[in-house]
């Protein structure tokens, strides 16, 4: 854990050139609420929220500029492809394949959890100049900085659990960790709205 | 003047329910400040109860914990508070427990949003039900006044 903290505090000059958002974002940045999603492509209930909530989430609010959604890398330490599975993801957003990388992660995530096949999963949504491209992203800084941006603002949420979602709107912060049931979510950011 | 037993057991009740009281006030402030959907999110991760059940709860239980600890804190209907406090803080304890046994990876819901159940939670909940019996145990006991 220590060891761990040390590596971040190196990484900090390198990640405060990072961007904080590339191809993980959608939406208006205007939006009066914003939500940012952490989540690890290896977390079950990740997959829950994403195969199930998400699509909703974003035809009812996010296409519509009520939401300006970001999702944000968290890789777990209990997870062993937690990391490479997001440097994957981050690397093919420079390639604009960030929804299908984690699209696919998701749909086939038992598969590569058991496997360990993160890269053959990825590149299966990707051209072969871009599976190449991809590639020789995955130890790129500015990929590993965007992740441990991720994680060090997680950190200060701070998030003790996969998914959690922080909604900002105006001076307010609201964490929400494990959502079950997107029914109370849709009435938690309609109240929102309403304010 | 002798510092009697029962006058430590009296006085270690009275802290004990003042700070219950204190403990239950500010839980429910917690939850009160944020929209009630917050509280319901982590009520509904526990899967225990159908959503409009989990709806009512989230409105309500809030205000019962502010009454229940307004009533402990100034000793009205003591022997009813204590032991619905007590009767709570089981029901609560039972639930962390029983989510913590099956490995489900979610929000106390306690405190407000935030806290994921661990073995911190269960120490401290299992020490505010002990708290909650003996404040109970001790109003039970007590002798009525005299009308």
């Amino acid at each position: 854990m220590k060891l761990f903290a040390l590596a971040l505090a190196l990484l900090l000059p390198s990640m405060a050139a990072a961007p904080d958002i590339m191809g993980n974002a959608f939406g208006n940045p205007n939006a009066p609420i914003t939500m940012e999603l952490f989540s690890d492509f290896q977390c079950p209930a990740c997959k829950n929220l994403h195969e199930n909530a998400l699509p909703e989430l974003m035809r009812e609010f996010v296409t519509p500029g009520k939401v300006y959604l970001i999702q944000r890398y968290f890789p777990l330490q209990g997870h062993p492809y937690g990391l490479i599975s997001a440097q994957y993801v981050c690397a093919a957003s420079r390639v604009g394949k960030f929804e299908q990388a984690s699209n696919i992660l998701f749909a086939t995530q038992p598969v590569w959890s058991a496997n360990g096949q993160v890269e053959q999963t990825v590149d299966s949504v990707l051209t072969p100049t871009e599976a190449k491209k991809v590639k020789s992203l995955i130890n790129d800084p500015d990929v590993q900085a965007q992740i441990q941006h991720d994680v060090l603002e997680g950190r200060g949420v701070p998030v003790t659990q996969t998914p959690t979602i922080l909604v900002t709107h105006g001076i307010r912060r609201y964490p929400i960790a494990g959502l079950t049931d997107y029914g109370l979510l849709r009435s938690f950011l309609n109240d929102l709205l309403k304010k | 003047m002798t510092f009697s037993k029962s006058n430590g057991l009296r006085i270690t009740a009275l802290v004990l329910r003042i700070v219950l009281g204190a403990v239950f006030v500010y839980a429910a402030w917690l939850k009160l400040r944020d929209p009630w959907q917050m509280f319901a999110m982590s009520i509904d991760s526990y899967q225990l109860l159908p959503m409009w059940a989990v709806r009512v709860v989230a409105r309500t239980l809030p205000w019962v914990e502010v009454l229940l600890g307004i009533l402990l804190i100034t000793g009205f209907w003591l022997r009813a508070s204590a032991t619905a406090v007590s009767l709570m803080l089981l029901v609560f304890f039972s639930l962390i427990v029983r989510a913590w046994a099956k490995g489900m990876e979610i929000s106390c819901g306690c405190f407000g949003p935030g806290e994921a159940i661990s073995w911190k939670t269960m120490l401290r909940d299992g020490s505010l039900l002990a708290a909650a019996l003996f404040v109970a145990a001790a109003s039970l006991i007590r002798p009525r006044k005299a009308a």
